[in-house]
């Protein structure tokens, strides 16, 4: 599939999961990479642009016995751009689903 | 390609690119790498997974691109540091235009109160009867909280326009876009009234109180040319 058509996608599923809890990067690249396939360097680039918007801010987090890890958490902004464009998505999605459908017949 | 391979070809990459803050980039793949190492995938089934250094170097930058900072930024600064020259100008205007109204209210202040109080210091004051002078003096105070409110406004206005242009500058620079700021200075709701308020009544009672004083002192005076009259220019 299209990287940039895809990348706008990821980025609705990085917001859904950190709309869940903080996360630090390695557990979001899992995740996405558990479910969509896409090579693991994309998320940071991701979070990278999330943070730039303003979406996401970082703080870390003493492990016990490792480095201090650095976690992702939804800002007021990215919650609201969440919900909306989850909506935007869906109904999107729908409308698609059913041109998709119509050509079908 | 082993892990200290992939992390130094995605620093050049990144550096190619023009990504800055690349530093904190490769901290998040070494961590990337630890994770993945501890969960027992080798070196280089990490890099693999991870796409090549290029690639990726080109995701950080495409969220770039879509700044302003696409032209050399050396030359983006250089352009802007000369610009600033010519709105210093601009500024140093607005801020001396406010205090020149300032000045002017303090000295209208000044000389209407000399004439109510009809304290005269060193004749400056021509003649007049006390009744014009009492009416001019009002005249003048109210002028006087005219331009204090005028100059309030003004002050507001210069040092808005100097706090967006900061703003807009250090957005062009750096290209990380905080949002713009407006250009004219706003109030609390509560200060505007006010300010109107002031700005409406002194206006009107310079206004009306000029032109009673005129009237007044032409029929005292019996001249229409009243200053002629009590000799102000002899």
């Amino acid at each position: 599939m299209n990287v940039q058509y895809k990348k706008g996608v990821l980025e609705l599923c990085v917001l859904s999961l950190l709309n869940r809890k903080d996360c630090y990067g390695y557990e979001i690249s899992e995740y996405l990479s558990k479910h969509i396939n896409i090579a693991d360097g994309t998320v940071y680039p991701i979070l990278r642009k999330l943070k730039n918007d303003g979406m996401v801010t970082t703080y870390l987090q003493e492990e016990s016995g490792g480095p201090p890890r650095k976690y992702y958490s939804l800002t007021r902004l990215g919650r609201d751009t969440y919900i909306s464009d989850k909506e935007e998505y869906l109904s999107f999605v729908k409308a698609v689903e059913a041109l998709l459908e119509e050509d079908r017949k | 390609m082993n892990r200290n391979e992939y992390l130094s070809r995605l620093k050049t990459e990144l550096k190619r690119n023009n990504v800055g803050e690349s530093e904190d980039i490769i901290e998040e793949y070494e961590q990337h790498f630890a994770f993945k190492l501890a969960d027992g995938f080798s070196e280089e089934e990490i890099a693999a997974k991870l796409g090549s250094p290029e690639a990726v170097a080109l995701q950080f930058k495409g969220e770039r691109s879509e700044d302003k900072t696409s032209g050399s930024k050396g030359f983006i600064i250089a352009a802007m540091s000369f610009a600033v020259v010519f709105e210093a100008i601009v500024y140093i205007l607005f801020f001396a235009w406010a205090i020149t109204v300032f000045a002017t209210s303090l000295a209208s202040a000044g000389i209407g109160i000399a004439l109510i109080t009809r304290i005269n210091p060193s004749g400056l004051i021509p003649y007049m009867p006390y009744l014009s002078s009492l009416i001019f003096g009002v005249c003048l105070v109210a002028f006087a909280v005219c331009l204090a409110a005028a100059s309030y406004y003004f002050f507001a206005y210069a040092k808005q326009i100097v706090k967006a242009s900061i703003r807009w500058h250090k957005n062009i620079v750096s290209g990380n876009a905080l949002p713009p700021l407006p250009w004219s200075p706003q109030f609390a709701a509560k200060t505007k009234r006010k300010l109107r308020t002031v700005l409406l009544w002194s206006v009107t009672v310079f206004g009306v109180t000029l032109i009673l004083g005129m009237v007044l002192s032409q029929i005292l005076s019996g001249s229409l040319e009243f200053w002629h009259a009590w000799n102000w220019f002899v």
